[in-house]
């Protein structure tokens, strides 16, 4: 398989990757090596095709700088989410980028954890005069961990039933599959709008009784301990998206074990007495896998579209809380005289989504089997003709 | 016609479980509305503790959940439910509300069609081409731009510097046929009223459309090439008929899927309402579901929540018995 094509310096990365990870799991169980030899060369050329497929690789750097900024951003933000700079200069009120303002050395910048010195607002400033670029920066938190938090759930929910109604079918499918359809009768912002304005003060109550899962969210979202409070309507839109996330899984997964299952090693397997979750988890499972993890990648992006929609109505993340949507929301008042208030945030939320569904859109096709027979009938191909002409 | 028959009674049978599965999830928003509602109503800490015991009674609050099930349930569907807050009747205020949504969707799915079923067919027609290629990554940045900056960029375009939209007011003729001032001013001729409208309402239907365009295209070129590809083209190539005839064929089993989806997208066209019409300022539904969380009135949610809801389960019964009519398949 490695001999097959020309390597560049991307495939000899991608490739060391996956040896490394592969010689991980042989580590953990020895001898795994040797027998999934063919599913390591699978993952190389899966590899391939991503190093040579320009929008997947567009994809994964979008998304490796969003994350690593949701990651260290609050570590490299030059203020915190909430200084009000118009504290110290009167020019940092809704600042247009690249204006200098100067912090003179008072109790008041000590109190508020600012250093004095001349700071340049690189992406200027909104009506509290907070610094965009670290509230910006802060945001990229927020959205990365409302994502993660919704997708940990929510879309599993739905594929657990979707595999359920559709292994055993009859009445159980039929129940379990009303049942989806009548969380499916909802346009999903809708009831994602009516939950997350129902919630906030049950959750406040909640937090308020379960110090340690509330700093454990307040680390998570690296916010000040009094803004607990906001906090609690950012926790309320991840259920909210929990509950209109899991029943386009439970369609889609229900689809694809219903045509699994009609494959002759699923019966091959019954045939021999397999237990039923054996089969469901080591037969249908892998068979499936791709587009559910394709939807997943996707998903992440929507998600994040979502929540940012949500605190854009008014409904998500509330003041002083640093979220990209809440931001257009607080600076959409001053557009189009401010419009950086609005443009970058904007623009972040585009890129990072775009990402994403760049990301899930190159899955689709390397994730198909067809897709990567074709590839490697191709490559030999060539290398066949390569070697004629060297003859 | 008698399995079309079959299938109609078989799909209302579906349909009214799910309709009360809709209450059901409806009441559990009500069930998780913050504590002491009725305070809130009565006008905040310091309210009268005799309004509020009388609105604790008229809304049933304390009641058991049955009864509050029972209370919410009959109210609304008998049309005698009042919002504590505006005093409105809540069905009257969402009737009142309902055509500038539905203007606002119609204007949407005009250029879902018009722009998404063309980019499509295109698409499939140049496969593997730049053409193709461009139309996916247009896809692709639709489902991924927040429609809410996409508008405030072209509301700077349209508004500030060129002058051709406008931004405030509801257009409205001294007429009514259907109720939906859109359809009314065609009906009537009443051009000068029509470019009233279309000023108001194109830029907010396309922002809600925007999304729709790309998903549809890519749909629309999928099912084509699966169309262009199957056996009955090859056979029309075979008899040697001309292309114009089959392509006739080709496209009324290639518009089959795309039927299911234009109803799909009712859906998110209904779900993307709130952010368009809270950009534009538009008096609709969604705008009145956020009204209704900022002034804490609850009921006027559930009702609206309720009322789109049916909305769009009306709307994906009807795309189901299209779909019957014109695919006979469906009907087993």
């Amino acid at each position: 398989m490695s001999e097959i094509y020309e390597k560049k310096l991307l495939d000899k990365f991608s490739d060391a990757l996956i040896e490394g990870f592969a010689k991980f799991l042989d580590k953990v169980r020895p001898g795994w090596y040797k027998k999934n030899k063919a599913r390591v060369d699978e993952w190389k050329l899966m590899a391939y095709a991503l190093n040579r497929s320009p929008p997947g690789l567009i994809g994964l750097a979008l998304v490796i700088v969003f994350i690593v900024l949701a990651i260290v951003g609050p570590y490299i933000a030059p203020f915190n989410y909430d200084t009000p700079l118009t504290a110290f200069d009167r020019d940092a009120y809704l600042a247009p980028p690249g204006t200098v303002i100067t912090i003179p050395n008072t109790t008041a910048a000590k109190f508020l954890g600012v250093r004095s010195g001349n700071y340049t607002l690189l992406l200027g400033s909104d009506d509290y005069g907070r610094d965009l670029f670290s509230r910006i920066l802060y945001g990229a938190r927020t959205s990365l961990i409302v994502a993660i938090m919704v997708m940990l759930v929510g879309p599993w929910i739905g594929i657990l039933i979707g595999l359920v109604a559709g292994y055993y079918g009859g009445k159980i499918d039929e129940i379990l599959m009303r049942f989806t359809d009548i969380f499916l009768a909802f346009p999903g912002l809708i009831l994602a709008i009516a939950f997350s304005a129902v919630l906030p003060p049950r959750i406040q109550y909640f937090l308020n009784a379960n110090p340690a899962v509330r700093q454990f969210f307040l680390s998570l979202f690296s916010l000040k301990v009094q803004h607990a409070g906001s906090m609690a309507y950012l926790v309320s839109v991840i259920i909210a998206l929990w509950i209109v996330w899991w029943p386009g899984y439970a369609r889609l997964v229900r689809g694809l074990v219903l045509s699994a299952r009609e494959n002759l090693y699923v019966e091959a397997a019954r045939a021999l007495g397999v237990p039923t979750r054996w089969i469901l988890l080591r037969h249908i499972t892998p068979n499936i896998i791709g587009p559910i993890l394709v939807y997943l990648t996707l998903d992440f992006g929507g998600v994040i579209l979502t929540e940012a929609g949500l605190s854009f109505l008014g409904v998500g993340a509330v003041p002083p809380i640093a979220d990209w949507g809440r931001i257009i929301n607080d600076g959409s008042q001053y557009f189009p005289n401010s419009w950086w208030l609005v443009f970058y945030p904007g623009l972040m939320i585009l890129l990072t989504v775009l990402g994403f569904n760049l990301i899930g859109d190159t899955l689709r096709d390397i994730l198909d089997p067809k897709t990567r027979r074709s590839i490697e009938f191709k490559l030999k191909k060539k290398k066949q003709k390569g070697e004629k002409n060297e003859v | 016609m008698a399995e079309l028959k079959r299938f109609l009674v078989r799909r209302l049978l579906t349909f009214i479980p799910t309709l009360i599965g809709v209450t059901f999830i409806v009441f559990v928003i009500a069930a998780v509305i913050p504590t002491d509602p009725a305070r809130m109503w009565a006008g905040g800490e310091k309210a009268n503790p005799k309004v509020i015991e009388q609105l604790e009674k008229e809304y049933h609050l304390k009641g058991s959940i049955l009864e509050r099930y029972y209370f919410i349930m009959y109210k609304l569907f008998t049309n005698q439910m009042v919002s504590p807050v505006t005093h409105h009747y809540i069905w009257d205020d969402l009737a009142k509300r309902f055509p500038v949504t539905i203007q606002l969707t119609l204007i949407a799915f005009i250029y879902i069609v018009l722009i998404g079923i063309p980019l499509g067919i295109i698409a499939a027609l140049k496969r593997d081409t730049w053409v193709d290629t461009a139309v996916r990554i247009f896809a692709l940045i639709g489902v991924s731009t927040p429609v809410f900056w996409l508008a405030y960029l072209l509301i700077f375009l349209f508004f500030t510097q060129l002058g051709w939209i406008t931004l405030a007011g509801t257009p409205k003729p001294d007429y009514s046929i259907t109720g939906v001032p859109l359809i009314d001013s065609i009906l009537h001729l009443d051009f000068p009223m029509l470019a009233q409208i279309l000023q108001r309402y194109s830029l907010p239907g396309f922002i809600l459309g925007f999304m729709g365009i790309g998903i549809t295209a890519r749909i629309v070129r999928n099912s084509f090439l699966d169309a262009i590809s199957a056996d009955f083209t090859e056979f029309a190539h075979a008899r040697g008929l001309k292309k114009m005839r089959i392509y006739k064929h080709i496209l009324r089993n290639a518009l089959v899927p795309v039927i299911t989806v234009l109803g799909l997208q009712f859906g998110g066209l209904l779900g993307g309402a709130p952010i368009t019409e809270r950009v534009f300022g538009l008096p609709g539904l969604g705008s009145y579901m956020l009204q209704a969380i900022n002034q804490f009135d609850y009921l006027a949610l559930i009702g609206a929540v309720f009322f789109v809801s049916l909305i769009y389960l009306t709307a994906n019964f009807i795309v189901d018995i299209l779909y019957a009519f014109i695919d006979p398949r469906v009907r087993y």
